[in-house]
C-alpha cells in the first residue's frame, strides 16, 4: 500500500520481473516457493508468468483489447497457459466466467470490452489471472476504476476467491481501507521503502510509524450528528523527490516526531509493537 | 445521417433547493446522472426540461451578458486536473483565462494571481509553470484558484479528490473548508465516496439512474437512511469506524442499462427489500420535514436500521 511514486507498483512488478528497460535491480532476493527469482532465465520467467503468477492489471478498460471479443482475449490466455483448446478450452472459460459471478457467461465472452461495465471488465480481467490456477496473483488497483458498491463486489469476490481456490494474492492500491478490507498483512510503501509491515487490523488501529498514522488519521468520515466540521488532520508537505531524498529517514521533514537522529540516520526495521517500523523511535535498546 | 432510435433520461425529475454559504452533496455512482445534472446547472450541457434559479432569478435560458452573469456565479472544479488545465498554458494565463473570458480583467493580473495562489496554498513562483510539472494535489489547487478568480457564489466540485492520494485530498478538502468559511461561497459537492460527502455536506442528495432515491439534512440521510440505495452506498464507504450500516444493504449485480430501465422503482432489481408493488409501480418522493424519500418500503428500511443501530458509536 502507498501513495502516487511510493514504488508499490515497481516493486510489485519486480516480482515478476516485468522492469522498465531503464531499470535495474541492484541487490536483493527474490525467492517463489524455494526458488530465486533473481536467478532464472528469461524463458523460465516466462514460464512462471501467467501460469504460478499471474498479474490482474489496473484498469481493464485499458488492459483488455477493445477490438477483440471477451472470448478471444480468455480463450488465447488459455491456450498460451495450460494448452487447452476447442472445446475444453472453451468450458473451461465458460467455468471462470461464472467463478467470478458475472451473470450471463456466454453473452459475456461474445461481448466486446466497450460492451461491458467496468466492474465487468474487471470481473473479467480477475477470470483470465484464475486461467491457470496460480499459485500467487499479483493485482494492480483492483478496485480503483470502479464505483463504491461495485468495489465492495470485487473485493468480496478476491477474497471469496483466496478462500476457495487457496492462492496467494498481493494487492497493490493506494488506500489504505481497500487494503484494510481485504488482506491479511500490509506493508505501507513510502519514497520507495515499506516503513511499516504488519498484519492489516493492527496497522489500522495500533499505526506505528508516523506516516501511517498520517494516513489512517486523514482519511475523511462522516462526522457525529450534530456536530460542526472540522479539519482533517494532514500529513503535511509532499513526497520528495527520490533524485534527491532527504537525509536520514526519508519521512523526516513531514514528521510530526522527527528528531535529531532522523535527520542523520537511516533509521532501521525494528520491532514496533506486533508490526515492523522504519523508524527511529523504536530503535532498538533506546 | 441520424436517427433517434430512443432515449435516455440522464437526469429524470430531480429538484434541488442549496442554500447560499453551504455545502450540498450529490452522492451516487457512475451513471446516477449526477454530474449531468452539475453539468446542466452550470448551463455547461442544455437541459431539455427544468428551470435553474439564482437568487431567485431564473437563468435556465441565459445567453449573452445574461450567461456570463451565470458563468461568474456558477464555476466548476473537475474531477480530473490533467485534463482540466490546458497544457498549452501556464497557471498564470490559466487562472486568468475565465476573468478574460468574461471580459472582467482589470489590468493587475499578477496581484490577482499572486492573491489567487496564496489563497489556495500555492507559492507564487508556481504562475510560471505548466501542468505537466504540477502534482496531482498541485494541479488540483490551480483549479481551484482558477474557478476563485471570478468571485462565483457557486462552486461545483464534481469529484474533486477522487484522483488523489488520501493525503492529498485531506489537504484539499480543508482547503474547501476554509475557503468557505473565509469566502462564504457555496458548494454543489458530486462524489461516490460516502465518506467525503458526510464530512463536509450540510444535506446531501442520493442519486441513482437519473433519479432521487433521498435527500434531506447530512444527520437524516446519514443517521436516519431510508433508502435501500442509500444504505448500500453507506455500507460501501471505506470507514475504519464502525459501520452505520452493514451486509443487508449489498445490492445483487450492476445498475441496469437505462436504455431499457425497469418497470417501477428503478432500484427493484438490486433491492434486497423489493417486492412486487417496487416492480409495478415507481414510488413517489415523499417528504417530511426536509427529508424526502422515495421507497416504497421505507418504513422498513429505517426499522431495519434502528435495530442495527442500537449500541453502534456514533461519530
Amino acid at each position: 500500500m502507498g501513495e502516487s511514486g511510493s514504488g508499490k507498483s515497481t516493486l510489485a512488478y519486480t516480482i515478476l520481473r516485468l522492469i522498465p528497460s531503464n531499470a535495474r535491480i541492484d541487490s536483493g532476493k527474490i525467492t517463489l516457493q524455494n526458488r530465486s527469482v533473481l536467478e532464472l532465465s528469461e524463458k523460465e520467467m516466462r514460464s512462471i508468468r501467467g501460469r504460478e503468477v499471474s498479474m490482474v492489471f489496473q484498469d481493464p478498460g485499458t488492459a483488455l483489447n477493445p477490438v477483440f471479443r471477451i472470448k478471444d482475449q480468455v480463450l488465447r490466455v488459455i491456450k498460451e497457459n495450460i494448452g487447452l483448446s476447442g472445446i475444453p478450452a472453451r468450458q473451461h472459460a465458460m467455468r471462470l466466467m461464472a467463478e467470478v459471478e458475472l451473470p450471463d457467461p456466454a453473452e459475456v465472452l461474445e461481448a466486446f470490452p466497450y460492451e461491458l461495465s467496468g466492474g465487468m471488465q474487471q470481473r473479467v480481467m480477475i477470470a483470465m489471472a484464475l486461467a491457470s490456477n496460480p499459485k500467487l496473483i499479483v493485482a494492480d488497483e483492483p478496485t480503483s476504476a470502479v464505483d463504491a458498491t461495485i468495489q465492495t463486489q470485487i473485493l468480496s469476490l478476491l477474497r471469496k476467491l483466496r478462500t476457495e481456490r487457496e492462492f496467494s494474492m498481493i494487492i497493490i492500491t493506494h488506500s489504505i481501507a481497500v487494503a484494510a478490507e481485504v488482506c491479511d498483512r500490509i506493508a505501507v510503501m513510502y519514497a520507495g521503502e515499506i516503513v511499516e509491515l504488519g498484519e492489516a487490523k493492527k496497522i489500522l488501529e495500533y499505526p506505528k510509524h508516523p506516516y501511517t498514522e498520517g494516513l489512517v488519521k486523514c482519511i475523511p468520515k462522516p462526522r457525529a450528528a450534530r456536530s460542526p466540521k472540522v479539519d482533517l488532520p494532514t500529513v503535511p508537505g509532499q513526497v520528495p523527490d527520490l533524485t534527491s531524498p532527504p537525509a536520514g529517514c526519508r519521512f523526516n521533514p513531514r514528521c510530526p516526531y522527527a528528531m535529531e537522529a532522523c535527520r542523520k540516520e537511516r533509521p532501521g526495521f525494528w520491532k514496533a509493537g506486533d508490526s515492523k517500523a522504519l523508524c527511529h523511535l523504536y530503535r532498538e535498546g533506546g | 445521417m441520424n436517427r433517434v432510435v430512443g432515449q435516455i433520461k440522464a437526469v429524470d425529475g430531480v429538484s434541488l433547493k442549496v442554500k447560499a454559504g453551504t455545502t450540498y452533496g450529490i452522492a451516487g455512482e457512475s451513471g446516477s446522472g449526477k454530474s449531468t445534472l452539475c453539468m446542466c446547472v452550470a448551463r455547461l450541457i442544455p437541459s431539455t426540461a427544468g428551470k435553474v434559479y439564482l437568487d431567485g432569478e431564473e437563468y435556465t435560458d441565459a445567453k449573452g451578458q445574461k450567461l456570463k452573469k451565470l458563468r461568474e456565479n456558477v464555476q466548476v472544479v473537475f474531477q480530473n486536473p490533467l485534463s482540466s488545465l490546458d497544457p498549452h498554458m501556464s497557471v498564470k494565463n490559466i487562472i486568468l483565462e475565465p476573468a478574460r473570458a468574461l471580459g472582467r480583467e482589470r489590468g493587475d493580473d499578477d496581484n490577482l494571481v499572486r492573491s489567487l495562489l496564496e489563497m489556495v496554498g500555492l507559492s507564487p513562483s508556481v504562475s510560471t509553470l505548466y501542468p505537466h510539472e504540477l502534482s496531482g494535489g498541485m494541479s488540483q489547487r490551480v483549479a481551484i484558484a482558477r474557478a476563485l478568480s471570478v468571485r462565483p457564489r457557486l462552486i461545483i466540485l464534481d469529484e474533486p479528490t477522487s484522483a488523489l492520494d488520501a493525503s492529498v485530498q485531506a489537504q484539499v478538502l480543508n482547503l474547501f473548508d476554509r475557503l468557505q468559511r473565509e469566502l462564504g461561497v457555496t458548494y454543489l459537492l458530486v462524489s461516490h465516496d460516502l465518506s467525503v460527502i458526510g464530512h463536509i455536506c450540510d444535506r446531501v442528495a442520493i442519486m441513482y439512474s437519473g433519479k432521487l432515491c433521498e435527500d434531506g439534512s447530512f444527520e437524516d440521510v446519514f443517521y436516519s437512511p431510508s433508502h435501500p440505495y442509500t444504505g448500500a452506498l453507506l455500507s460501501s464507504a471505506h470507514y475504519l469506524s464502525n459501520s452505520l450500516v452493514e451486509g443487508h444493504f449489498a445490492p445483487k449485480g450492476e445498475m441496469p442499462s437505462q436504455r431499457s430501465p425497469p418497470p417501477g422503482c428503478m432500484y427493484h432489481p438490486r433491492c434486497s427489500f423489493a417486492t412486487e408493488v417496487c416492480k409495478q409501480s415507481y414510488p413517489v418522493l415523499e417528504e417530511d420535514s426536509g427529508h424526502r424519500v422515495a421507497c416504497h418500503h421505507k418504513r422498513e428500511v429505517v426499522g431495519v436500521l434502528d435495530e442495527r443501530s442500537e449500541g453502534t458509536q456514533t461519530g
